[in-house]
């Protein structure tokens, strides 16, 4: 009986009083034996609270965190008082609620986030051109209409696992492959080409030829073999995520300009100069590309003598792909379509110069001239239904402030 | 926090007792109540209430600190409290004040005893 009046009066205790030693004042009542030893502790507790409530009320509240005045890190010491059973049930549900917020947030918000100044970067494809295309190995390639929209900061934010850079002295090569050749959407796990450093330089920059200038002059000219490998987490993550094909070439492409500037020691900047670009437009017979809805559709035939053509996706893959083709001398090529969405680009066209066909001289087996079918502008115009228009314009410039011949490994 | 340990002075009664227990060795609540009980030689008897509205105080003065559990200690409802450094001054400024009262008070009472013609 006693103990439960003693329980009474220290329940009557200000608050921040009975927080701080309740338990402990309940446990000295333990301690003690004897109802006389009890009366003495109840009579006390009594007294305790006629002083607390009148004469303590500074005591009433629990004191503010006092910050101090001088700047630098302030520290607050918790008391190690033992929590109640419930309050464990209350944090489990709180943390429960802020995952699932921060959850529901990541997977529904991630396709909502504006990619401004990374708008060309990420979209890329690769046009490959016969006789080495097999339509069901669709491969990457570079997109390019703005070399400031590629890099601005100069800070790769990603790397490859582990790669592998060995001079190439066969003089053959020229294809990169970003990934695997699986079509997709099997995740890109490897990076793999033989390729001049002015070329990986403008696919890790997303650039087109006329946008890259200065360096030495072996840039464009000593052919390297790379085979680098993309980690696994970020592997996985693409997997879990379910990362476009886009996205994760976003991904690439930043691990390639990490590769530069660790192996190659690259270091560029920017500058904006005035040149003759194409534009590709709508054409008046109208659009005639097919949107990509997870199968390749099938392709024709190569006619004997004809170049090809085969990608997927934006707009961006195709004017990426077009100035690596003679016909059109490197130019950049800038896309006034309009067009949202992914597409499949299929095209022949005679080429106007065998010779010059992208991947070095002609062999057995390439296209010969004068074949009858059409050129690429009206080849374009045709299965497309877009169009080429010569003009000019302010275009984004990389310019190659250093670069050294990598170590191989 | 203040320095001046004159302006702590006088200590109460059970400011004084919880102090001196602490002066050595850390203590929870309980062993204040039986150092205090042990010191007096039971004649000062301190009671939950008055002995943590005093460490309240004291704590609030900085002369006390609280230190959790010690190790060993496995009873989660005790809690530690150590004499700060300006706690020791304050006992040894109340202790040199006690010195001289006691001084003072035997002077004067040999002054007051009857002198025998």
């Amino acid at each position: 009986m006693l103990r439960i009046i003693y329980i009474w009066l220290i329940r009557l205790h200000p608050p921040y009083f009975r927080k701080r030693f309740a338990d402990e004042m309940l446990f000295i009542f333990g301690q003690e034996s004897g109802w006389l030893a009890a009366f003495r502790m109840v009579a006390d507790g009594a007294w305790s609270l006629l002083r607390q409530w009148t004469v303590r009320h500074e005591f009433w509240r629990e004191p503010d965190l006092k910050i101090a005045s001088e700047s630098g890190p302030s520290f607050r010491t918790l008391d190690d008082t033992e929590l109640p059973k419930g309050a464990w049930f209350k944090g489990i549900a709180l943390s429960a609620s802020v995952f699932c917020v921060f959850w529901l947030a990541i997977v529904f918000g991630q396709n909502k986030i504006p990619q401004s100044g990374r708008s060309i970067v990420g979209k890329y494809g690769l046009a490959v051109l016969s006789p080495m295309f097999d339509p069901n190995n669709f491969q990457s390639g570079t997109d390019a209409n703005s070399a400031q929209s590629a890099d601005k900061s100069n800070a790769p934010v990603a790397s490859f696992e582990v790669a592998s850079i060995k001079p190439n002295l066969s003089g053959r090569g020229g294809v990169i492959v970003f990934g695997n050749i699986n079509p997709p959407p099997g995740p890109i796990d490897r990076f793999v080409t033989t390729s001049t450093v002015k070329r990986l330089i403008e696919d890790a920059y997303g650039i087109q030829d006329s946008q890259l200038t200065g360096g030495p002059s072996w840039v464009n000219s000593e052919r390297y073999d790379i085979d680098a490998k993309v980690p696994d987490s970020v592997v996985a993550d693409a997997i879990a995520r379910k990362l476009t094909r886009t996205q994760q070439l976003d991904q690439v492409r930043l691990m390639l300009q990490s590769l530069l500037a660790d192996r190659f020691k690259l270091k560029v900047s920017h500058e904006t100069k005035d040149l003759p670009v194409y534009a590709v437009v709508l054409a008046k017979g109208g659009l005639k590309l097919a949107p990509v809805t997870g199968t390749p559709p099938a392709m024709p035939p190569r006619p004997p003598g004809e170049e090809e053509m085969a990608a997927f996706g934006p707009v961006s893959t195709f004017t990426s792909a077009l100035p690596l083709l003679p016909e059109v001398s490197g130019r950049t090529v800038i896309d006034r379509t309009g067009l949202k969405g992914d597409y499949f680009w299929t095209l022949h066209w005679t080429p106007e110069n065998p010779d010059l066909r992208f991947g070095g001289p002609a062999g057995a087996g390439a296209p010969q001239p004068g074949s009858g079918g059409p050129s690429l502008f009206t080849a374009i115009q045709e299965q497309l239904g877009l169009r080429l228009e010569s003009t000019k314009g302010p275009v984004d410039v990389l310019v190659i402030d250093h670069v050294e011949q990598p170590t191989p490994n | 926090m203040r320095n001046d340990v004159d302006e702590f002075l006088p200590l109460s009664p059970a400011s004084l007792h919880i102090l001196l227990s602490l002066a050595g060795e850390d203590l929870h609540g309980y062993g204040i109540m039986q150092e205090v009980k042990r010191q007096s030689e039971g004649k000062y008897k301190l009671g939950p209430g008055t002995l943590y509205d005093n460490l309240q105080k004291l704590m609030d003065q900085q002369l006390v600190q609280q230190i959790g559990r010690k190790s060993g200690d496995n009873d989660t409802r005790r809690r530690y409290y150590r004499l700060t450094s300006l706690g020791r001054a304050v006992l040894a400024a109340e202790a040199g004040r006690l010195e001289g009262v006691l001084r003072e008070a035997k002077l004067r009472l040999q002054m007051a005893k009857p002198r025998r013609a």
